[in-house]
């Protein structure tokens, strides 16, 4: 299980997203989806895809949700490449948390697909990962 | 919320000890109109900035204020270069967004017949929307001039003229930029963005001097607006991936640094580091690089409309009198020096949504203009216009030198979406002389008036306050919305 839903209630100007799901490697794959759908008000139809490697590190575990998504806004900017797909595994590992996965990307084509918003970095505004009874919850806000 | 007292007109201050490690009161410029609608999110984030070490006299909030991150929007704190701090989220992830205005000599009775054909051109000029890159092409060695030189790379690149360097804040360059202090990573963000508007609240608007709008004629002159009807363009942008990356870069460090530094952080976006130690030292630098950036992109930008209005009015830039007003950063730190308890310190002034107001016979302020003081220039709605407002002295000695830089956003977002839809907003602005052209008009409606605070009550507010002192109104005429 895991869902993201945009939601207001933290910004005035900016967009957020309510994240859930049932492990932590859901949480952050709720979090690149529902980034993804800010971007872009219409899902970009699927094209042929890149796959690549991610590793990251760091010192906690919110820390590593932004830098996961920061490194996937950074792929879309540089590359134009949309995260597609993902299979994501994250561990502890002294000090901090881990994340090794693989990721399918598809190519931005700004002739048909409908971005709306530009993200601009990921915010550490009111984000605190919790885990209530094996259910991940958080709120993570992005500045646009 | 917070009880906040009134100390005098269109003051409001919230003591020291209202929040524990307060070290200064924070101060809430506004007026009865406005102060009602001040969120929490304000208080809670302006009385965090009142706590961080080195901050002098008091923690201000300008009239436009909204909640951000770590700084509230309208946030301007100034500090002690040896027990202060530095932190990015007192200047935005936006480094150096700012404001341009260009005047001419054309009027909208000039304009109007082909305001089609000239919206058409600029939109073809000056790339906007998502995932956009500009006619600049740079290589890395290149791109490292743009974000050291500033301006100055524009002028011997033929993007500027010697008058469009004069009339930007600090003839376009910070000093300190140092590009050793940039990652790679803000580098490849950066690199194809110069000449490009963005998305989001940044926009290209044509607009016009309205009936009775010209306030204070004699410093209108000055500023080169004489006549009602007179057109001039307003561009709204900033630093773009550039300066989003190094405010990325710069938060996580500070914050995994914090214990080395020995700060405790109350909001993991006020993550700071102190101004003389490596960390502070690196982020200034690479901050001032995306300032750079950021003036190097509005001159860009300049370059292209006046090429537009070439093409469509088939005269030189010269004779269609495309000259700069002025080019402003209402996100940034700066050094500057103020009097505290009767002697003269530099000190580094934060602002986040806030703007310099210098005033008259300041040294920083163009030759041109230093009679009257410095152009400020206030963005507000893509259907309200835009204000030119000039610095004070006033603002100087109890302001740290800072006034408003918008009319302040009241509603989010997705609930701004639900009033209206885009085509519609588009077709009613069309019926009152307001054409707007956007990649995607679904999000057009995120930008309307009613998002914001009405422009004039913020403008009076400002005025009455000492602030910086109206000099015209502009009107919108035409908007492309990034």
């Amino acid at each position: 299980m895991r869902k993201f839903e945009i939601s207001d209630r933290f910004t005035t100007a900016d967009i957020g997203l309510d994240l859930e799901a049932d492990s932590l490697e859901g949480l952050f794959v709720a979090g690149a989806e529902g980034m993804f759908a800010i971007i872009f008000s219409r899902k970009p139809a699927t094209r042929s895809t890149d796959r690549r490697n991610i590793h990251l590190k760091s010192t906690t575990v919110e820390q590593l949700l932004i830098d996961w998504l920061s490194d996937l806004l950074y792929l879309f900017d540089t590359d134009g490449l949309i995260a597609c797909n993902y299979q994501l595994s994250i561990k502890e590992s002294s000090p901090g948390y881990e994340l090794n996965g693989m990721v399918d990307f598809q190519q931005f084509a700004p002739m048909t697909d409908v971005a709306e918003h530009e993200i601009k970095a990921v915010t550490y505004y009111k984000l605190e990962i919790r885990n209530i009874g094996g259910v991940f919850r958080c709120h993570v806000v992005f500045d646009i | 919320m917070m009880k906040m007292d009134k100390i005098s007109e269109g003051i409001w201050e919230i003591p020291v000890g209202a929040k524990p490690g307060m070290n200064v009161p924070a101060r809430i410029l506004s007026s009865d109109k406005l102060i009602g609608g001040i969120d929490e999110g304000v208080i809670d984030q302006i009385t965090n900035v009142a706590c961080l070490p080195g901050i002098q006299r008091y923690a201000l909030c300008m009239p436009d204020a909204h909640r951000g991150y770590g700084f509230p929007i309208g946030g301007v704190a100034a500090f002690d270069l040896d027990a202060g701090i530095i932190s990015p989220g007192g200047i935005g992830f936006d480094i150096n967004c700012g404001m341009r205005v260009i005047k001419t000599n054309l009027t909208i009775e000039n304009v109007k017949p082909k305001l089609e054909e000239l919206l058409g051109e600029l939109f073809r000029a000056v790339p906007s929307g998502v995932g956009t890159k500009g006619f600049v092409r740079l290589d890395h060695k290149e791109f490292r001039k743009v974000i050291t030189d500033g301006s100055r790379w524009c002028r011997d690149n033929k993007f500027a003229t010697d008058d469009d360097i004069d009339k930007t804040e600090s003839g376009g360059r910070v000093d300190g930029a140092d590009y050793r202090a940039v990652s790679d990573k803000a580098i490849n963000r950066g690199i194809s963005q110069i000449g490009t508007l963005g998305s989001g609240n940044h926009y290209l608007e044509i607009e016009y001097v309205g009936e009775g709008s010209i306030l204070n004629p004699a410093v209108a002159e000055v500023f080169g607006i004489e006549t009602v009807g007179q057109i001039v363009i307003a561009v709204h942008c900033g630093s773009r991936g550039f300066g989003h990356q190094v405010a990325t870069d710069y938060l996580r460090t500070f914050n995994q640094n914090a214990a080395r530094h020995g700060l405790k952080i109350r909001d993991k976006e006020l993550a700071a580091a102190p101004i003389k130690s490596g960390d502070g030292e690196a982020y200034f630098s690479a901050m001032a690089c995306a300032a750079n950036a950021a003036f190097v992109n509005r001159q860009v930008i300049t370059n292209q409309i006046r090429k537009a209005f070439q093409k469509v009015f088939g005269l030189s830039a010269n004779d269609l009198g495309l000259t700069t007003i002025y080019d402003v950063a209402h996100n940034i730190a700066r050094f500057e020096n103020y009097a505290i308890d009767g002697e003269k310190k530099q000190l580094l002034v934060h602002r986040k949504g806030a703007t310099r107001s210098f005033g008259p016979n300041n040294p920083e302020v163009p030759a041109s203009y230093r009679s009257v003081g410095q152009p400020v220039i206030v963005g507000g709605s893509m259907e309200s216009g835009s204000a030119l407002f000039t610095g004070t002295e006033q603002a100087e000695n109890d302001y740290f030198g800072s006034t408003l830089h918008g009319s302040g956003r009241v509603m989010s977002r997705t609930k701004a979406k639900k009033q209206i839809r885009g085509d519609q907003l588009q077709q009613d602005m069309a019926e009152r002389g307001i054409m707007v052209k956007t990649k995607h008009l679904r999000g057009l409606s995120e930008e309307a008036d009613y998002a914001y605070k009405n422009i004039d009550d913020v403008s009076r507010a400002v005025q009455d306050l000492g602030l910086s002192k109206l000099v015209a109104r502009f009107y919108p005429l035409a908007n492309i919305k990034g």
